[in-house]
């Protein structure tokens, strides 16, 4: 004979299911969610309500059974009130520990012990999902969004809105946790580690040994147009180009010999490429080096290897230096591969000095770590003697920050994460742009977050203007090039679609007024 | 001798599987961690969940007399739990 009606075991095995059911999301929970503190929370709850329905059911089903034993009872509501209690205590110690977890335990992060190749590292960061999550800097130390009043969006700087990933953060916040900031001794490391890189996504090989670390590439340009060729040498690059090419070899007593980049285009679409011709012309006994950027800032043009192929031919024939400022080299669209000049042939690599950095690629270029590549060991003295007793070394945090940039798993995946945001601002602008301002020109990086935008067909001058009319802040067409270039604009793609969307309007705005009056 | 409605046992019967499963899948965060605050608040919640076991179980068996079981469980659990906090607080 059955003690309870049939409604009432439904009744249990409701209870009863629906307790079980919260175990499992908390047991889910703890093991999907990214860090301790979620992980907490997602258990506390599931598991305090499921044992409560459980205690419940259970009491109810003794009660009612004949073979209830004595004193069960009492033992039963004991244990629902030691969960009720202990439950609640046991939180709050976790919570205080979980807010606080030991430094030793933490060294991990830094992979200091991990660089020979092949060992990636995987100690798995407690990290957000992989997506860009958009900081509001104002106020925080940022020359981006400090430089002009509050009330200006800023597209101008090459830095990202975005936080860096999460095992970057890890390791410099560990670093400091250290408290000692003396002489480092992490180059080693990092050099490991970024060769593996350019073997791994680049193929090319590379050993420690001919790397130079340098705390930023600007200083690194400087560095290699004073280390190859004498005063008077010509220095020759392409323009539009990033400024500090320009300045570069007046700043160390060279002559510049600067070629523009002829553009085609294909109705608001440009497309720069490089002028052999011209090169060829312009060149003199006099030329030494040859600055090249690829991808190139501003245009984002990734050189293809033929148009490589080309110009090291013309330089190797002529004895010149290439010097290839690659800062933007892992910033490439739609699954392109970036070609590093060196890494074409063994003859290139003998006559060239690559520039990179992990600082565009992880946003950090305010922890100055950069690294010139220099097969030629002749070539290295040069570089290295220039740089001797000026240029200090790369500090602990860029050091810490680099090692955690290449050897974490989770960095290649926000990168990728990265790039697809990055691609959507991209094609977001293209056709925002061509469809606001009718005759506006613009390119269709192929890498680097930067768009190259002639402005010519609505305004003169679209860095002041836009800096004026829409609170908008461009970089100045005009520095990227020797003479003229004030109709062009350059804009940070690097932030989020939402402040590219309001810029375009304030933009769109200000030229529909100006159209008007 | 009472009996117990067929379906009535197989659910607790699932009931105890359902726990089983998710005390596996506790286990792996244990395991995983990766620091220790991840394996303190995974050995927290396997402490609840094993008492959920033992409920499960004196059902199925139809024993109440197991409660101490599911008693010391407890405390055992909370024990543990509030000294591995303390400890990683670096005070105990
Ligand atoms: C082509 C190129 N080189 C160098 C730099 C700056 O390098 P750093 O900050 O390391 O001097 C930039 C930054 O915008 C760049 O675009």
């Amino acid at each position: 004979m059955e003690v309870l009606n049939h409604w009432e075991y439904w009744m249990l095995l409701g209870f009863m299911g629906l307790g079980t059911l919260l175990m499992l999301t908390a047991s889910l929970g703890v093991l999907r969610m990214t860090n301790a503190l979620a992980r907490m929370h997602a258990a506390g709850l599931g598991s305090s309500l499921g044992i409560l329905l459980l205690l419940l059911a259970t009491g109810y089903y003794f009660q009612f059974m004949g073979n209830h034993e004595k004193g069960s009872l009492l033992l039963m509501v004991a244990l629902g009130f030691l969960l009720l209690v202990t439950n609640p205590i046991a939180t709050t110690a976790m919570s205080r520990a979980v807010m606080r977890s030991s430094p030793d335990n933490d060294r991990q992060y830094l992979a200091l012990d991990e660089y020979a190749v092949g060992k990636r590292l995987t100690v798995p960061v407690p990290s957000e999902p992989n997506t860009m999550i958009y900081v509001d800097r104002r106020g925080w130390d940022s020359s981006k969004w400090e430089t002009y009043d509050r009330d200006v969006i800023p597209l101008w700087v090459a830095d990202m809105d975005f936080r860096s990933p999460d095992p970057i953060i890890k390791a410099l916040q560990v670093r400091a946790a250290h408290g000692i900031f003396g002489y480092g001794a992490t180059e080693e490391a990092v050099g490991e580690w970024f060769c593996t890189h350019l073997l791994e996504r680049y193929d090319w090989h590379v050993t420690p040994d001919q790397l130079v670390f340098l705390p930023g590439l600007v200083s690194g340009l400087n560095l290699v147009v004073r280390a190859i060729g004498r005063p008077g040498s010509g220095v020759m690059t392409h323009e539009p180009v990033y400024p500090p090419f320009l300045v570069a070899p007046g700043l160390q007593d060279r002559k510049l010999q600067s070629v523009p980049m002829p553009h085609d285009h294909n109705g608001g679409l440009l497309h720069f490429r490089l002028d052999m011709e011209r090169f060829r012309a312009v060149a003199d006994d006099s030329t030494a080096l040859f600055l090249l950027c690829n991808p190139h800032n501003p245009t984002g043009r990734s050189l293809a290897r033929h148009e490589l192929l080309e110009l090291a031919e013309f330089c190797l024939n002529r004895s010149i230096v290439i010097c290839s400022d690659e800062i933007h080299c892992d910033l490439m669209h739609e699954g392109r591969r970036h070609l590093p000049i060196a890494s074409l042939e063994p003859e290139i690599a003998d006559s060239t000095i690559t520039l990179m950095a992990p600082s565009k690629t992880y946003n950090m270029p305010g922890l100055g770590c950069s690294v010139a590549v220099v097969p030629n060991p002749a070539l290295r003295t040069l570089v290295q003697q220039a740089a001797m007793g000026i240029v200090p070394h790369v500090n602990v945090m860029g050091y810490a920050a680099a090692l955690a940039a290449y050897s974490h798993a989770d960095c290649r995946t926000w990168l990728e994460e990265l790039l697809r945001t990055l691609t959507a601002n991209r094609d977001y602008m293209e056709q925002a742009l061509l469809a606001a301002f009718p005759g506006v020109r613009t390119t269709r990086p192929e890498g680097t977050y930067l768009s190259w935008v002639d402005f010519g067909a609505v305004v003169e001058n679209p860095y002041r203007f836009f800096l004026n009319h829409a609170r908008v802040a461009l970089s100045e067409g005009s520095r990227y090039h020797t003479t003229g270039g004030h109709t062009w604009a350059r804009i940070n793609l690097g932030t989020s679609q939402s402040l590219l969307e309001e810029a375009v309007a304030r933009m769109q705005a200000a030229v529909a007024q100006h159209q008007g009056s | 001798m009472e009996t117990v409605y067929a379906p009535f046992q197989t659910g607790v019967q699932l009931c105890l599987l359902i726990i089983a499963v998710s005390m596996v899948l506790t286990v792996i965060r244990l395991v995983r961690g990766p620091e220790t605050p991840d394996r303190t608040v995974s050995f927290d919640l396997l402490a609840v969940q094993a008492v959920a076991a033992v409920l499960v179980v004196s059902v199925l068996l139809g024993r109440s007399d197991i409660y101490d079981v599911a008693i010391v469980t407890a405390v055992l659990g909370f024990l543990g739990t509030v000294l591995l906090s303390r400890f990683l607080e670096g005070d105990g």
